[in-house]
């Protein structure tokens, strides 16, 4: 079945590209508590929000108030972190029906979970787990991707992992299995470049070529983040921590991948450490800088051409 | 490689429990202890950040020995963790080690009084003159603001809470000594406020809150524990502060 054909059954529309209302070239930064009464107040110059969906889930809290007021003056994407879409028990409903109560207020320019789980035998945990790269897992996360979209009634993103171990007996490997994801489900991808780095480091491929892999046309997002580095069993494993500035091998890579899929809406996520606003914004104005860059670079090979 | 349902339970089992994860078909399995670390570390810092006052009382390291015994005992059974905490109190009242400390808990369950306010919305508030209008106040039906929440103690620990707060010292300062204690926490704007109210104040708030919204049936409840009680200057106070939804 081709997309074409999957787009005529679903009352939804499919991934079909970068959103238009995140086109501005500027760069998005995470909404995290800290900042949030300084942003309302102050307004600065962000390309958009990105909210936690789970830590606004309480309608009408305290944080809701606040991701409302900053709505007003930012488009707002809600990325979920605790909906464990590639667990075998399939996704909490609960859960599911909270996010679409959010969603259907915050009405939201993009959408988007992980390629993760995070729940099982009743129980949870604050954390992305990997998944094996096997079949019986890629027919979970897609049954249950399909579950999620036909609920919130939209197409969502779904960001590649960071991963720390892997498991034994994989059947494909990561940019194969998240390109059957995308295909078979029309969702789009939220490629987070830092966790390509990360993970090509602790599992040993090779980053550039992960990106090769990945098939043009499905990225709709992309993630830039800072990395901590732990010993391991006399190992040094880099741990997706989000609390440094993007370091400059992910710029490097995040250069190659804008050069693959082309200008694509970019965030910073900084979770931990926080630092001071301004920083932050610092951090999403140098991803400005290699957007315009690649434009400017595009522009002048399209006169060329001419 | 076993089923993905049994291979989940397994690797998450050994995650909340620190369990071994010699039959699990991973690569490189020293590394899960990374996991594991990130969900202790992020559970407990969550119960850290959602009952601060306790953490100074039972100290940093009682603190974490406490959470840890939590988390193992009780793991999130949600990916939505604004609930997980709620059972912390009671937690706290079972462990011996606090036999001698009785008002911890009392304070933990404070503190999650005071995090489920926050989370909770504001309504439009019931004005002094749309109870000026009410034509039969005796029937009159009252509903309290869903951030208005209530506690009863045998310990004042409202004061202690409001005396140690968020980045205050006042706990060396601070002693501890019975007294009966109702109070209610309730959003002012984004902060949280804690009214300390008669015993009266309370069972009229505690009724319109889980029995019946009939006013007549609340001031009874109330003036059978507080004979003296003033209704006037009660209701005066609730409106004052808006914390009754308009209807």
């Amino acid at each position: 079945m081709n997309t074409q054909d999957k787009k005529a059954e679903k009352p939804f529309a499919l991934f079909s590209g970068p959103d238009a209302a995140l086109s501005s070239g500027r760069t998005g930064i995470g909404l995290r508590a800290p900042h949030a009464a300084q942003i309302i107040a102050g307004k600065p110059e962000a390309g958009f929000l990105e909210a936690h969906s789970e830590n606004y889930f309480c309608i009408g809290g305290v944080p809701f108030e606040q991701l409302m007021a900053c709505r007003e003056d930012y488009p707002v994407s809600l990325h979920g972190v605790g909906l464990s879409l590639g667990a075998a028990e399939g996704v909490d409903d609960a859960h599911l029906q909270k996010l679409k109560a959010l969603a259907d207020i915050v009405q939201p320019v993009l959408m988007s979970e992980h390629v993760s789980w995070s729940r099982a035998a009743g129980v949870a945990v604050p954390d992305l787990l990997p998944l094996p790269m096997t079949q019986e897992a890629l027919a979970a996360i897609c049954r249950n991707i399909e579950h999620v979209q036909e609920t919130l009634g939209r197409a969502i993103l779904v960001e590649n992992p960071s991963s720390y171990m892997e498991f034994e007996g994989m059947e494909m490997n990561e940019p194969e299995m998240i390109a059957r994801i995308i295909e078979r489900t029309g969702c789009g991808l939220l490629l987070d470049v830092n966790n390509i780095y990360v993970s090509a480091h602790n599992l040993g491929f090779d980053a550039k070529a992960y990106l090769d892999a990945i098939p043009q046309g499905i990225v709709g997002e992309i993630h830039l983040a800072g990395y901590h580095v732990n010993e391991v069993a006399g190992d040094d494993v880099f741990i997706d921590a989000h609390n440094n500035p993007v370091y400059d091998p992910v710029w490097d890579l995040y250069e190659a991948a804008l050069a693959r899929f082309g200008d694509i809406p970019t965030l910073i996520e900084w979770d931990s450490d926080l630092p001071v606003l301004s920083r932050l914004l610092e951090e999403a104005q140098k991803a400005d800088e290699y957007r315009a860059a690649l434009r400017k670079d595009k522009g002048t090979k399209n006169a060329r051409v001419a | 490689m076993p089923a993905l349902h049994k291979l989940q339970q397994d690797l998450i089992r050994c995650i909340l429990q620190d369990g071994d994860a010699g039959a699990l078909p991973l690569k490189r399995k020293e590394r899960l202890q990374i996991y594991k670390n990130n969900t202790a570390f992020i559970l407990r810092d969550l119960l850290k950040d959602v009952f601060p006052v306790t953490t100074k009382l039972l100290g940093e390291g009682f603190m974490n020995h406490a959470a840890q015994a939590f988390i193992a005992h009780l793991p999130p059974e949600s990916g939505d963790m604004n609930g997980y905490g709620a059972r912390f109190a009671d937690f706290l009242a079972h462990l011996p080690a606090l036999n001698q400390y009785p008002y911890v808990p009392d304070t933990a369950r404070l503190e999650w009084l005071a995090h489920e306010s926050y989370l909770s919305p504001r309504l439009p508030a019931m004005t002094a003159q749309d109870l000026a209008a009410v034509k039969d106040p005796v029937n009159m039906r009252l509903r309290l603001q869903p951030h208005v929440q209530i506690l009863q103690s045998a310990w004042p620990v409202d004061t202690l809470w409001s005396a140690i707060g968020e980045q205050g010292d006042a706990l060396k300062d601070f002693t501890m000594e019975a007294r009966d204690t109702c109070c209610a926490l309730f959003r002012d704007g984004q902060r949280i406020a804690v009214w300390s109210v008669t015993i009266g104040g309370y069972r009229f708030m505690e009724h319109l809150q889980t029995i019946d919204a009939s006013f007549a049936f609340a001031a009874e409840a109330a003036m059978a524990a507080e004979p003296e009680l003033s209704l006037d200057r009660l209701l005066a106070a609730l409106i004052q502060q808006e914390l009754l939804v308009k209807e």
